[in-house]
């Protein structure tokens, strides 16, 4: 019977013009950055010349091939990069353009290569975290927790830079913004592009019924109210599904249209990826496509915590409209809720476990750049205590929903 | 044996039935009572999609919201707003229905082709449901309602829509199906189960007033319903001194029906179920009357 309720599900045209309008969206997003694809292939290259990291040896073969690079412009002979750099005078008028455009990759990798080792040894979290007090007007409890999460923080940093993840090549950051550009706009664009679709589709089946006024006939047959049971394990299945295939569709197109080879196995801490001042840090030792596989998999368990939500909410409402307005203003509501939360106590830190805080802040899942999610376990928590939660909000919904009148 | 037990049905402070008490057995229950009576609140009650504010409903003594599944699995019910999706052809409709009151699906393809022809439906079980007529549709319900061959079958209003031919073919479904179920059916068209009816119940003042055999109700009239025919300017004059229950255009005068307690110089009718429904409810029509006005 479940069969049924997942037919019903895939039985709505709405859903499909909103699957091809996004999808049609996130196709215009992803080639919004055309213009950079080209010179974002170099990286490509250094990871095929001169292996997967910036290590002394790496570096200075970088070096080597800089300068040789620049002998065939100029007589003079440089023994260093930095030394040539300083005269380029003597040979940028003279070089040929992708030459020139080799050059300033090859630098901007060598440089940043050989920043490395030096930033992290500068890098002071205890600024960050004074940042963070100062922006966010903590104190007391609040300020305590932050310490302690920084110390941990801190003793990452240290491990990233033992285990050298720090020096793996990578689209260089702050010119590309490759991380933002994947994690953040296109990923917040998919994360509230299934959730709409989650919402629509739970609050679908769930007042399928109702909505047509078949209710009165078919929750007196044998199978009865029981029916909504089969409809939350077909709305959670159907919302896996939805999200997964916008997902997969978007990252397809995007990986084909950016080429990533010889970086999937690049260490998502590196340095190279680092926008601002904060380089990305993630808790765990993970390569990007490992990071990639947790952000996708937590983006389908925050989809099925929506589903859930959508669910009770459904049920009790027993409209397909009404259900999308209490959703956004639940949505709306915690986010008001949670900036209201005292910022003096570890309080603040609470309300930022949840699903409707996660979805805002994608690009900082599993990484210690957004203080006041500054929590390893921060995304495992939120959505284990919420889809516990709603399993339980979800049983006890359809417990009062078989004592509803159905009129 | 379906029992309903004292019971009262509140809409928040509105009270729709009060202290109903009632007994099914085998055969057909007209439930004949005017708009807005609390037909359609008892049989939503019946079939659990509401619940006794106060008392309560069984079935062979056990509390039917108890027996749940066990007793919808023996239960048809035709509800007066039947809802159905227009996609749908009349078969696939029956089909999916038959899936969720646990049919398997070559006895629900037999079932629902023999259905279709008890109701007249067999040659447009492959149409959508969108094409058909209200009565069609009416229809459709029936056959629904019947699927799992219930044991308890409850028809709020189900010849509402039906054309004259219909009706009678519904009636005579009815009455070959009474033999071994409960039927509870609702109305306020008398004919619909005059003859067929084993017992009427009358809901007046959120009470039951009457659960008679035929018989017994139209003795309530016997000796008291005449016929006479007057000129026009005494028809007011009788309204005020009778219950007058119809009247009727003759060539010299006009013919009333109406029911006196005294005997008169007029002519003793017979009294058909009819003028009992009209007489019990006629206070009603009154009082509506005077809502109108205020
Ligand atoms: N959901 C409800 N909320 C509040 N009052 C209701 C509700 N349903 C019915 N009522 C009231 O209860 C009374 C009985 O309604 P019910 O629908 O049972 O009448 P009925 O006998 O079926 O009438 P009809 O012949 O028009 O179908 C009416 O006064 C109605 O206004
Ligand atoms: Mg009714």
């Amino acid at each position: 019977m479940i069969r049924h309720e997942l037919s019903k599900a895939f039985r709505s045209p709405v859903l499909y013009g909103l699957v091809l309008f996004f999808l049609t969206l996130n196709m215009a997003l992803i080639v919004s950055n055309d213009y950079k694809k080209e010179s974002l292939s170099f990286v490509s290259h250094v990871v095929e010349q001169y292996g997967p990291k910036a290590t002394d040896d790496s570096l200075l073969k970088m070096e080597e091939d800089g300068l040789e690079l620049i002998h065939d412009y100029t007589d003079r002979r440089f023994s260093t990069l930095e030394e040539a750099l300083q005269h380029e005078d003597s040979f940028i008028p003279s070089m040929q353009q992708d030459d020139f455009e080799r050059l300033k990759q090859l630098v901007l990798y060598f440089e940043t290569g050989r920043q490395a080792d030096s930033f992290y040894k500068e890098l002071n979290l205890q600024d960050a975290r004074s940042g963070a007090i100062d922006q966010y007007g903590l104190s007391g409890g609040a300020e305590d927790v932050l310490i302690n999460q920084y110390e941990k923080a801190e003793e990452r940093k240290k491990e990233l830079v033992e285990n050298a993840e720090h020096l793996s090549f990578f689209f260089h950051g702050a010119t590309y913004e490759m991380h933002s550009f994947l994690f953040k706009e296109i990923g917040r664009a998919l994360l509230f592009e299934a959730m709409v679709l989650t919402v629509l589709l739970t609050a679908h089946v769930t007042t399928y019924e109702f909505e047509r006024r078949t209710s009165l006939t078919l929750f007196v047959t044998k199978k009865g109210r029981t029916m909504m049971r089969d409809k939350w394990v077909a709305s959670t299945v159907a919302s896996g599904i939805i999200s997964a295939f916008v997902f997969a569709f978007t990252l397809g197109i995007y990986f084909i249209f950016y080429d990533y080879s010889g970086l999937l196995s690049s260490s998502f801490s590196n340095f190279f990826m680092s926008e601002m001042k904060m380089p990305y840090i993630s808790w765990w030792n993970v390569t990007f496509t490992e990071y990639l596989g947790l952000f996708v998999l937590a983006a389908l368990a925050l989809q099925i915590v929506f589903n859930w939500i959508t669910y009770a909410l459904a049920l009790h409402l027993r409209n397909g409209h009404l259900t999308y307005i209490a959703f956004a203003v639940l949505f709306g509501a915690y986010l008001c809720f949670s900036s209201l939360l005292p910022a003096n106590t570890g309080l603040i830190f609470a309300g930022q476990f949840s699903p409707f805080i996660m979805i805002l802040n994608p690009h900082a899942w599993f990484t210690m750049n957004n203080p006041m999610t500054i929590f390893s376990y921060y995304e495992v928590v939120t959505l284990a205590a919420w889809g516990l939660g709603f399993i339980l909000i979800g049983a006890f919904s359809y417990k009062h929903f078989t004592r509803q009148s159905l009129l | 044996m379906l029992e309903v037990h004292h019971v009262t049905k509140n809409y928040q402070s509105f009270t729709a039935l009060k202290e109903v008490d009632l007994q099914f057995d085998h055969g057909i229950y007209g439930l004949l009572a005017p708009n807005g009576a609390g037909k359609t609140t008892l049989m939503k009650m019946l079939v659990t999609l509401t619940f006794p504010s106060d008392g309560e409903i069984t079935y062979n003594h056990e509390n039917i919201v108890d027996l749940g599944e066990e007793y919808r699995d023996i239960l048809g019910y035709l509800p007066q707003d039947f809802g159905y999706y227009k996609s749908y052809t009349a078969e696939k409709y029956l089909m999916y229905i038959a899936a969720l009151k646990g049919l398997d699906k070559t006895k629900a393809k037999l079932r629902i082709k023999e259905l279709l022809e008890l109701v007249g439906l067999q040659d447009v079980g492959r149409k959508k449901l969108k094409k058909f007529s209200g009565g069609m549709i009416q229809r459709v319900g029936v056959c629904q309602a019947l699927l799992n061959d219930p044991k308890v079958l409850i028809l709020d209003e189900p010849t509402a829509g039906l054309d004259p031919k219909e009706r009678a073919r519904f009636k005579r479904l009815l009455s070959t199906l009474a033999r071994d179920r409960i039927i509870l059916l609702s109305t306020h068209i008398v004919s619909d189960i005059e003859s067929i009816a084993k017992e009427i119940i009358m809901i007046k003042d959120k009470r039951v007033l009457y659960k008679k055999n035929q018989e017994e109700l139209r003795s309530l009239l016997e000796g008291k319903l005449f016929e006479a025919i007057i000129p026009f300017e005494d028809v007011e004059a009788y309204h005020s001194k009778f219950s007058v229950l119809s009247e009727k255009q003759e060539k010299n005068g006009i013919k009333v029906r109406f029911v006196s307690e005294q005997k008169g110089a007029w002519n003793e009718v017979e009294p058909s179920l009819e003028d009992v429904f009209l007489y019990v409810y006629e206070e009603e029509t009154d009082l509506s009357e005077d809502r109108k006005h205020d």
